[in-house]
């Protein structure tokens, strides 16, 4: 037992910090939108600054260019950059699609895409969810033909978050209708410049264009863009979501968020003339919520642990993105209803301090407990997986 | 970060929960709960031979030297196991308060027989209000040449009656002064007054008219009780904390073992999705508060300030107070009425964790500590 990082992992903690202070503009407090131009160059900027350092890929082996960084490290990594919501940080290329490849992918496949995915070249989006298709993942529509030596695709992916801004997509089609559902699924890499393909802007209740729909009408594959065997993409994609789950991320916004708010209490006075931090009820909230923030971060911390021992985590995971989630919106939510009116104000342009963004900031994180596996979802990998419940 | 045992952690895990598993099954906590005494001396004298009551007494005062890490493995599996007893009360707050503030004289006194169990030491740690504010001292005590003579009532002490020793805060002249007051033996008058608690463990009034006790009986400094009353509280609910949660977590696997077991509808009812979700509820609020109450005997062990110290405690508290309460009503939501029979074992799981509950600081006066010191 043992609750502090070691010298290592403290050191590399301020290496990062100091990284973050040089490379993002001085009054940065985020989050990045990636819709805009400015944020879009931005993004692009941070993510070619973490490939120069290694970091993107700091968890590969070495024979892929990484630097097999510790889970811990890695952990950290991702702390620091979600607590200065730094965008960059390209989970779909490094964190998902690079250690796809390196497990599933042809050699040639490898030799194409790792080295640019290290060096923050292509951008890659994740094409799963279906409009019928959200929890349910096995039950995807999207229809690959196999012609020659061409997959032909028809059908349409929604939710999918940068489609607007990445060249290049990684998508689950189904190749055989007769098959068990589970069976007729095929993982494919498809050029986001392929004639047939349309993205349509999905606006989220933030108001922010942050993911889209992509309708496939005819759309050509060619057969060497398939990863694994055909008909195996269920298997490549299950193994693909262990990397997904970055719940340290929804530790560190709530973190933020918790600071923001605790210093705007510090500095904010009621027509009394006290400060409202000086008001016992909210102290008392604020610490409630900081505890709820500390044990959502623990189980993360146990699970960098588990894979630093050897363990893959199941349904550690799944505790604490559910514990991180509803920390993050709880603290939002505590925000919103303590800034009173101020705290209503959807306006970020027109006000530059916490009151511009809560409200923003809560409506995002209403994802949170939605996306990578709902929260209920979660629940249902913890009773079968972890405490094996029966099915029926 | 470390979220393993060590050899040695594992080893006192691994003996606890098979030694306990046979001497502390069911029937004994029950009939330990009706007894006068609470545990018998045999039981008690058994745990001194294992050397748990003296894990974290230092070695030259004939403990193991352990810390209170070592000490939260076994907190663990002595709450999961509902195993009675004054551990908690004698073993870590009496045992590491005396080791702090105690003189030469006084560790070599109560230190080697609190580790075999021969002396049972315990706090009197409760508000004359019966609040669980340990600053409505209900006792005062005077000094006289060669000691101070003692006079009010102690409330709610733990296992009063069967304690040797009482770490007694006073009010005096120079403030809040803790006493070592050997309750069987002081010169004057002790009316201890038993009475029967939900958790099984007796509490006891205990009045104190005109006791004479030596100068030397002062643990600390006189006048300087409120840290010694701090440091109490400190132990007594970073240990609590564990196993609270100890007990929670035994109180899901029973719960899960139920639901898998009992059908209805031509289905065990852990087949339904409600249930299925209570079930990873209680889980991941065990993990939850797991790693706060581990973290709080990790801070008491590591070289920590007491203020951040303090703060991680109280963290780790008032999440076993929260997230344990919720276990408990949750299991009884699951159990249906046999839950609610006193046949169920449940009920003795839901006993002490309200009961710890209040020990050693509440849900509002962790927040409150914690909501101070933001």
């Amino acid at each position: 037992m043992w609750f502090e990082f070691n010298e290592e992992e403290i050191a590399f903690r301020e290496e990062l910090r100091e990284f973050l202070d040089d490379e993002l503009p001085g009054d940065w407090l985020g989050p990045n939108d990636e819709s805009s131009e400015e944020g879009w160059a931005l993004y692009k900027h941070m993510r070619r600054a973490l490939a120069e350092r290694g970091w993107l890929t700091m968890t590969w082996p070495k024979e892929y260019g990484g630097q097999e960084a510790s889970p811990m490290i890695s952990l950290i990594f991702a702390e620091e950059m979600s607590y200065h919501r730094a965008p960059g940080n390209d989970r779909f290329g490094t964190r998902m699609l690079g250690p796809t490849l390196m497990h599933f992918g042809t050699e040639e496949q490898k030799r194409k895409y790792l080295p640019d995915i290290a060096q923050g070249g292509l951008q890659w989006c994740q094409g799963y969810s279906e409009p019928n298709t959200g929890s349910d993942l096995a039950s995807l529509q999207t229809f690959a033909e196999l012609r020659d030596d061409e997959f032909i695709i028809n059908g349409s992916k929604i939710w999918t978050s940068l489609a607007h801004r990445a060249d290049m997509m990684f998508m689950l089609v189904r190749t055989d209708r007769e098959a068990e559902r589970h069976s007729g699924i095929t993982f494919l890499l498809v050029d986001m410049k392929s004639p047939g393909i349309q993205v349509n802007p999905i606006i989220n209740i933030a108001g922010a264009h942050s993911f889209n729909q992509v309708m496939f009408d005819d759309v050509h594959v060619p057969v060497e863009n398939m990863v694994g065997e055909l008909n195996d993409g269920w298997n490549v994609a299950m193994n693909l979501l262990n990397f997904e789950r970055g719940n340290i991320d929804y530790v560190s916004w709530a973190q933020r968020s918790w600071e923001e708010i605790r210093d705007y209490a510090a500095t904010t006075r009621r027509f009394d003339g006290s400060l409202m931090i000086d008001d016992m009820k909210v102290r008392r909230r604020l610490a409630e919520l900081e505890a709820e923030i500390e044990m959502a971060r623990y189980i993360t911390y146990e699970v960098a642990w588990l894979q630093t021992q050897g363990y893959p985590p199941s349904t550690e995971a799944s505790m604490c993105k559910i514990a991180a989630t509803e920390a993050n919106c709880a603290v939002l939510d505590f925000g919103v209803e303590l800034l009173g009116m101020p705290g209503l104000i959807d306006d970020p342009d027109e006000h530059e301090d916490l009151s511009g963004r809560i409200f923003k900031m809560r409506m995002y994180q209403t994802s949170g407990p939605i996306l990578a596996g709902t929260n209920e979802i979660q629940k249902n990998i913890i009773a079968y997986r972890g405490l094996e419940l029966p099915r029926r | 970060m470390d979220f393993g045992l060590n050899e040695t952690q594992e080893l006192i895990r691994s003996s606890a929960a098979e030694y306990l598993a046979d001497r502390s099954p069911s029937d004994f906590v029950r009939a330990m709960a009706e007894d006068e005494q609470g545990y018998t001396d045999d039981f008690w004298q058994e745990i001194g031979e294992l050397g748990w009551l003296g894990l974290i007494v230092p070695e030259e005062h004939g403990g193991s030297g352990m810390d209170m890490s070592d000490m939260a493995v076994l907190l663990s599996e002595w709450g999961a196991a509902l195993a009675p007893g004054p551990l908690v009360e004698s073993a870590v707050v009496s045992a590491s308060t005396i080791s702090e503030f105690g003189s030469g004289v006084q560790k070599q006194e109560w230190l080697p027989s609190i580790a075999t169990g021969e002396t049972v030491s315990v706090p009197s740690l409760v508000g004359m209000d019966g609040s669980t504010d340990p600053s409505a001292v209900g006792v005062r005590a005077s000094e006289i040449s060669n000691g101070w003579v003692i006079s009010g009532t102690s409330r709610f002490v733990p296992y009063g009656n069967s304690a040797d020793l009482v770490l007694m805060p006073a009010e005096t002249s120079a403030g809040v002064t803790v006493f070592a007051v050997p309750i069987k033996s002081a010169e004057g008058t002790v009316n201890v007054n038993r009475i029967k608690m939900a958790s099984g463990a007796p509490a006891c009034d205990i009045e104190l008219n005109e006791v004479v006790v030596p100068t030397a009986a002062v643990l600390g400094e006189a006048g300087g009780g409120a840290d010694v009353v701090d440091h109490m509280m400190l132990y007594g609910a970073a240990a609590r904390a564990t196993q609270m949660v100890g007990a929670g977590s035994a109180v899901t696997d029973r719960t899960i073992e139920y639901v898998k077991d009992r059908r209805q509808f031509g289905r065990p009812i852990g087949a339904f999705q409600v249930i299925q979700h209570y079930m990873a509820d209680m889980a991941t609020k065990v993990k939850s508060a797991k790693h706060l109450a581990d973290r709080a005997a990790w801070a008491l062990s590591a070289d920590m300030d007491g203020a951040t110290a303090s703060r991680i405690v109280s963290q780790a508290k008032w999440s076993a107070n929260t997230l344990m309460h919720d276990i408990v009503w949750k299991a009884h939501q699951s159990h249906g009425a046999i839950g609610f029979t006193w046949e169920h074992d449940l009920h003795l799981y839901t006993r002490r964790v309200l009961s710890w509950r209040a020990d050693f600081g509440d849900s509002d006066s962790h927040i409150e500590n914690l909501a101070r010191t933001l």
